[in-house]
């Protein structure tokens, strides 16, 4: 069975905490164990977080997951507006969770990370 | 003693990075508790080490306190913070003076 999760973020005040909360949901409907449904949202919230510190005030980010048929999961977050530096203090510690958390990540630099489980 | 419950993410660095701040600059131990903590990320975790860094600067102790969230001892692991940072389990522990 595949199954989908999507969500699309306006810019304001960072608040990922609702978006967590509805991918947790929906997870929780997958066929993922607790070990994967952990590596799937926090993988997931730190791509978000790192799209929305690069993205201008008027850029969405979009947020897609998907479950294929023998349970990997694929997850896209795509930062629909331009992209910018981000604010002083930023650094590498997202990626290097998403890396560890995920089998495979690939960042299309300024627009789209995608990440798979496995 | 600074107990963080519930989800602790990118929203909130810039407060927790100031209470600890205040705390380092009046107290010599500092112990963040995360043992009913349900979820921290990366920013949360850059905060807890600029936080060991101030506290080894003036000669401080700076502790932390873990659960058995997996989800929040995984944050943890994965980032290093076990390396750097002295964890303990109990309170007890936690607050214990002297070297460990």
């Amino acid at each position: 069975m595949v199954t989908t999760f999507d969500a699309t973020l306006l810019r304001g005040p960072v608040d990922l905490r609702g978006m967590r909360h509805l991918l947790t949901s929906w997870l929780e409907q997958t066929d993922a164990d607790a070990e994967l449904l952990d590596a799937v949202l926090l993988a997931t919230h730190e791509a978000t977080a790192n799209a929305m510190a690069h993205g201008q005030p008027d850029g969405p980010v979009s947020i897609s997951a998907s479950e294929d048929d023998v349970g990997n999961f694929t997850i896209e977050v795509t930062n629909l507006g331009a992209w910018k530096e981000p604010e002083p203090g930023h650094d590498g510690r997202g990626l290097s969770l998403m890396g560890e958390l995920m089998f495979e990540v690939e960042i299309e630099t300024k627009t789209r990370v995608r990440m798979l489980s496995g | 003693m600074v107990v963080f419950s519930g989800e602790h993410d990118v929203a909130t660095k810039h407060e927790v990075a100031d209470l600890l701040e205040s705390l380092v600059r009046g107290d010599d131990l500092i112990v963040a508790d995360f043992s009913t903590a349900s979820f921290v990320d990366s920013s949360i975790l850059g905060v807890l080490l600029d936080t060991d860094r101030q506290a080894r600067e003036l000669g401080k102790t700076f502790r932390l306190q873990l659960g058995t969230s997996d989800i929040v001892r995984r944050a943890f692991e994965i980032v290093g913070l076990f390396d750097v940072i002295e964890r303990m389990t109990t309170r007890e522990e936690a607050l214990a003076r002297g070297e460990s």
